[in-house]
């Protein structure tokens, strides 16, 4: 390629990038800004996009129901204890399926299982609610969505725990087995190291989709336990949408998977490109 | 210490398209403290013996023992063996001393103990420098020394070698054969090399196990593999060059008798063995076989015989030449010294010695004389 060619092409990709950023970052601005400002500057014909008084005790005010706070505990608790499980069942679930095929029920039973993820929620939105409202926990209870997300996010895990497994190499088992290891603690001591960096991006994935999940939350808990995603429609006056309340709550939700991906971003990176580079 | 023996051991594998029979009733009985290799091209089924024998792989049907002891039912860790891999398996995730600790330590051996035990290995291996290091810094020769260093290091009772060399370049190859020969002469230990290279069994084994198509050809030293095959495959496998073959006549003349190519451009005559055992059997279709080394531009001698040919390649290889040669139908190759002026097109005379050549059942491949 030419220089001049090329200085083109530079131009182009920039320009390209500005425009990807204005869409990313727009909605992101508009959140910010929206969070700072009264209920009143929300509701103006034509918007402003700078407030013109800042109001910081938005934040605050978000918490003026003392509940609002346990809410953000209550979406930790069903995230974290659901990618944790999805992880659990994942991990041994891929393994087999990697490494024992034709034992774990072949090709088919491991793409029904994705199959499972790719199966539309809204469809079993109530026959889904009658099922869980038999249980003993009833729907209203953190252990009613830690299992409910299994459904999406188990899939997805032990799809890719398996593919990660299939590149983890099966001589190293076996030479820890030569070594005088059982097989459990092969899988433990040499095998799971090496899909550690996988299992860390399949987490923050399961994390995520758990943390931000609103349609069954919505149906199944509401008074015992509340998911912050069901508490921020909730940011209203009567028929007025107080919508800096909700931006600046939604940011306040925003903290931790942010600092989740911060923290770990070095194994999502890792992990997600497993398998592409070899060695 | 330990002696294996295998008995009609069988391999079948299930797979979609039906079963596959990868080993079959494979029979050997390998010597405490032998050296034997494995050999065969990829797929023959040398590497699914050496998974039975070292427990990675259940055994279809026969025995397999140890020291007269049944070892079918017995897990690898029980087994007692080491064995060294082909992609050397190495922990990525530890140092090279981590790696080397690890049979230990899952044995419950003390620290202060197995450090001993490292050092001793890191300087037989000399891996004293490396220690500290991973294994994805190592380069493909001290990976594998590191691999054979971990295989040694709870001297185990045999140790089974899996293509050990196959990704190592021809200078570090050299260095690795004389090694490990150094290292089995040392340890005395039962070892057990599988690889697909003729040249690595011939350098490094005491006896070599010859397979090919699920099946046991051949077990014998290295002078028997190579001077009396037993069939046909065996004779082609081993040596290198290829050894020529010729499918030839037997014309029987009273006490005569003669082997003729069809078209009549090529005749040998037998050595006085062969000429015995033809005289007294019926067998007509026989397929002949020399090795290139036994064909020589030089032999001039009472004993040798001679047959022309016409040049058609001349290879110069360095310290050898080969020539490929033609003579009626029949193309075949001479390893000659270097330098051999002959050009494509000239007509050679070519000297062997009767008693090199090898006679196959043109029918079974089978050796006959």
């Amino acid at each position: 390629m030419s220089e001049k060619n090329y200085a083109l092409v530079k131009v182009l990709l920039l320009i390209f990038l500005g425009i990807w950023m204005l869409f990313t970052l727009f909605p992101l601005y508009w959140q910010l800004i929206t969070a700072f400002k009264s209920a009143g500057e929300t509701n103006l014909t034509v918007p402003t996009f700078w407030p013109d008084e800042w109001h910081p005790e938005n934040f605050i005010a978000v918490f003026a129901d003392k509940s609002n706070f346990g809410a953000l505990i209550d979406s930790f608790v069903i995230a974290t204890g659901n990618t944790l499980a999805s992880l659990f069942l994942g991990t041994l679930a891929g393994y087999a399926f990697a490494r024992f095929p034709r034992q774990a029920g072949g090709e088919n039973l491991s793409f029904w299982i994705l199959s499972n993820r790719m199966f539309p929620p809204v469809a079993i939105l109530i026959p889904m609610f009658f099922l869980f409202d038999a249980m003993p926990w009833g729907t209203d209870s953190h252990i009613s969505l830690i299992i409910l997300y299994l459904v999406f996010n188990m899939p997805l895990a032990t799809w890719l725990m398996m593919v990660f497994f299939r590149d983890a190499p099966r001589e190293l088992e076996e030479a820890a087995y030569l070594d005088g290891f059982t097989p459990l603690q092969a899988f433990r001591r040499v095998t799971l190291p090496l899909v550690l960096p996988g299992m860390v991006s399949v987490g923050i994935l399961c994390w995520i989709f758990a943390w931000n999940e609103y349609l069954f939350a919505n149906l199944f808990v509401g008074s015992a336990v509340r998911t912050f995603t069901i508490v921020i429609p909730t940011f209203t006056n009567g028929s007025q949408t107080l919508w800096n309340l909700q931006m600046a709550f939604s940011l306040i939700a925003m903290i931790p998977p942010v600092t989740l991906f911060i923290l770990l971003r070095r194994y999502m990176v890792r992990g997600l490109s497993l398998g592409v580079v070899k060695g | 210490m330990a002696g294996i023996t295998l008995k009609n051991v069988n391999k079948i594998y299930p797979s979609r398209y039906g079963p596959v029979h990868a080993v079959k009733d494979f029979n050997l009985e390998i010597n405490d403290g032998e050296f034997v290799a494995l050999l065969g091209p990829s797929g023959c089924g040398k590497t699914s013996t050496l998974r039975m024998i070292v427990g990675l792989e259940t055994i279809s049907s026969g025995e397999i023992l140890f020291d007269g002891r049944r070892v079918n039912e017995l897990e690898p860790r029980d087994r007692n063996v080491a064995m060294a891999f082909e992609t050397y398996a190495l922990y990525p995730n530890f140092t090279i001393a981590e790696n080397l600790s690890f049979p230990l330590e899952v044995r419950g051996m003390g620290e202060a103990e197995r450090k001993k035990k490292i050092d001793k290995i890191a300087q037989i291996m000399r891996l004293e420098s490396i220690l500290e290091q991973k294994p994805p810094m190592l380069s493909g020769g001290e990976q594998q020394r590191v691999s054979l260093g971990r295989a040694l290091i709870r001297d185990p009772d045999a140790f089974i070698l899996d293509e050990v060399m196959s990704h190592l370049d021809a200078n570090l190859k050299f260095q690795m054969l004389h090694d490990l020969k150094i290292l089995h002469r040392e340890l005395g230990k039962t070892m057990v090399y599988v690889t697909h290279d003729q040249m690595e069994a011939l350098a490094l084994a005491d006896r070599i196990a010859v397979m090919d198509h699920a099946l046991l050809q051949q077990a014998g030293t290295r002078n028997e593999v190579y001077r009396e095959p037993a069939n046909r495959f065996v004779a082609d496998f081993i040596g290198e060059p290829p050894t020529n073959f010729f499918d030839m006549l037997v014309r029987r003349n009273g006490n005569d008798v003669n082997i003729v190519s069809e078209d009549g451009a090529i005749s040998f005559s037998p050595p006085e063995k062969l000429t015995k055992v033809l005289a007294t059997n019926n067998i007509d279709a026989v397929t002949l076989g020399i090795r290139p080394q036994h064909l020589g531009l030089s032999g001039t001698d009472g004993k040798s015989c001679s047959l022309k040919a016409e040049v058609h390649i001349n290879e110069y290889l360095g310290e050898r030449s080969i020539l490929t040669l033609k003579s009626g139908n029949e193309t075949f190759r001479a390893l000659v010294p270097p330098y051999t002026s002959a050009k494509k097109g000239e007509t050679v005379k070519l000297h062997y010695a009767p008693e090199d050549l090898m006679l196959f059942d043109a029918k079974t491949t089978n050796l006959i004389a």
